[in-house]
Formats: structure tokens, C-alpha cells, sequence
């Protein structure tokens, strides 16, 4: 795109005018080094990453064994609820079925 | 009785002198190099050698283009040893300089435009040759006239002519090149 002698005044006038903005100890300081400051914030990630690595491993250890405690929990209360089922008369009904057992005996066979 | 008027050297009040002329020689340093920390030491070690050498001023140019003559000296020197210390890379925020003087602007579009003109400036006279820069410079940011500028550069007309052409053709290019 070809500029025009206007467009070329009007933007060296623009870049006076930047120039002028530049004083002795602006307010406006300039950034020092972008480079610097790349190097800073990638430090900083760094410390932070190395911070939170051991309370990255603490938790991942706290889970391991919150898993490993219910893992236990369910083991047990299967093992209830098998042995439970394995019985051919649930606990409550037992004495019932003890009392029509001897219901159902001959009088020989009660006086055994 | 003949009255003999001593000619009062525009020197004698130094710290006019400063008052008056610090910041055009801080930014044209500034510019120039675009490393504030230096600029604000050539700026110090400019008026320090201006005033080692108040008594040499003849008065044939004015204070400022005296002083400019030193700055001009101060940043070629400053840049051949710059080359040495390559690790040091300058900065300067270009874009917050340039936003400042396009917020002024009436509209967006217009603020937008004006951003983009002055970095391509920027980046057009961070190209420049030590001389294109320098010419450039004194001509359109500190407004010095041809024979001001020959004055201060001790180059010859016909050079700073030439070499301010160029830099304009370089200005030209960068901004065409511009989205």
C-alpha cells in the first residue's frame, strides 16, 4: 500500500509527538527488559511447581489410603452379607424353625 | 564616556542552560539507543561535559545544537561499546509510549491507526543506521533546521541531505509494509 507525503508528515508528527512523551524521570518508566521479566515469571512458575509437589504427593498418599481403607470396609461387610446368605434360615427366624422341627418329631423320637 | 557592553555567553547561567535543554537531550539520547538507564547517565555526562567546557563555546551555533553536538558524540560512542556488552539488550515499552500519544486521538479507529503508525516509526528508526537515526531524529523530533543539523553531526550538508532521505525512505517503506 503506497503512503501518501501527508500520511508520512502525519505519522512522523505522531512520532514527534511519542518522543516528547519520553522524560527524566518519567512517571511513564519504560519496562526495563520484556526478557527479564519473562525470566522472573518463569522462575516463579518454577517455585511454585517445586512448592506444590510435595503437597501434590501428600494428597495423592491420603487417597491411596482413603482407598485402600474403604477397599478394606467392603471386604469385610461382603464377607457379612456371604455369610449371612449362606444360612438356609436367617438369625431372627432360627428359634421358629427349631420349635416346628420338634413339632414335626414322634413322640420316639423326642424321647431320644 | 564610550560605554563597552560585555557579551554575556548564554553559558554563564548554567542551570538555565539544564532547565531548558535536559529533556531534549534525554530524549533524543533515549531514541536513540532506547535504554532509559543509559540515556539518563549520557544525558548527566552530556551537561557535565558542557559545562567542562563552557568556556570553549563561541556562541557561532546555538546552546542547544552545542549540546546536541555532544549528545551526538556521547551515543556513537556508546553504541560501538555497546556491541561488546551484546548480552545487554536495550528496551524500551514502545507500545505504552505509543498508546499515551494515541489515546488523544478523537476516535478508536483513529487511536488504532495512530498505534500503528507510531511503532512502524519505532521500528523503522530502530533499523536506521547510527547517522539515518541521528539525522532523522534532529530533523522531525527535536524540529532543528539543515545547517543546525550539519552543526551538530559535523557532517556536510550534502550528507545529511542525503542521509535524512534515506531514513525517510526506510519511514516510507516500514509504514507502507504496515497492515
Amino acid at each position: 500500500m503506497k503512503i501518501s507525503d501527508e500520511q508520512l508528515r502525519e505519522a512522523l508528527s505522531l512520532f514527534r509527538e511519542s518522543v516528547h512523551e519520553l522524560h527524566p524521570h518519567g512517571a511513564a518508566r519504560p519496562v526495563r527488559s520484556f526478557a527479564a521479566w519473562r525470566i522472573i515469571a518463569a522462575a516463579f512458575a518454577m517455585l511454585a511447581v517445586l512448592a506444590a509437589l510435595p503437597l501434590y504427593r501428600h494428597r495423592q498418599s491420603d487417597l491411596a489410603n482413603k482407598a485402600a481403607r474403604i477397599d478394606t470396609q467392603d471386604d469385610a461387610l461382603l464377607r457379612e452379607v456371604e455369610s449371612d446368605i449362606s444360612l438356609s434360615v436367617p438369625p431372627p427366624m432360627q428359634q421358629l424353625e427349631l420349635l416346628m422341627a420338634y413339632d414335626s418329631m414322634t413322640n420316639a423320637e423326642r424321647t431320644k | 564616556m564610550a560605554m563597552v557592553l560585555e557579551a554575556v555567553s548564554p553559558l554563564e547561567d548554567f542551570e538555565s542552560v539544564v532547565r531548558l535543554h535536559r529533556q531534549a537531550v534525554f530524549r533524543f539520547i533515549l531514541a536513540s539507543l532506547r535504554d532509559r538507564d543509559a540515556a539518563e547517565t549520557l544525558t548527566q555526562e552530556c551537561l557535565l561535559r558542557a559545562y567542562r567546557a563552557r568556556d570553549q563555546f563561541r556562541g557561532e551555533a546555538g546552546v542547544k545544537t552545542w549540546l546536541m553536538r555532544i549528545a551526538v558524540n556521547l551515543v556513537r560512542d556508546h553504541q560501538t561499546s555497546a556491541r561488546l556488552r551484546f548480552w545487554r539488550r536495550p528496551h524500551l515499552d514502545v507500545s505504552a509510549i505509543a498508546r499515551t500519544v494515541a489515546d488523544r486521538q478523537k476516535s478508536p479507529e483513529a487511536a488504532a491507526a495512530a498505534k500503528q503508525q507510531i511503532a512502524a516509526v519505532w521500528e523503522a528508526a530502530a533499523g536506521l543506521s547510527h547517522r539515518q537515526r541521528t539525522v532523522l531524529l534532529l530533523r522531525f523530533v527535536e524540529d532543528m533546521e539543515i545547517s543546525e543539523i550539519v552543526e551538530a553531526t559535523g557532517m556536510a550538508e550534502g550528507t545529511v541531505k542525503a542521509h535524512l532521505f534515506r531514513a525517510l525512505q526506510n519511514v516510507r517503506q516500514k509504514l507502507e509494509k504496515k497492515p
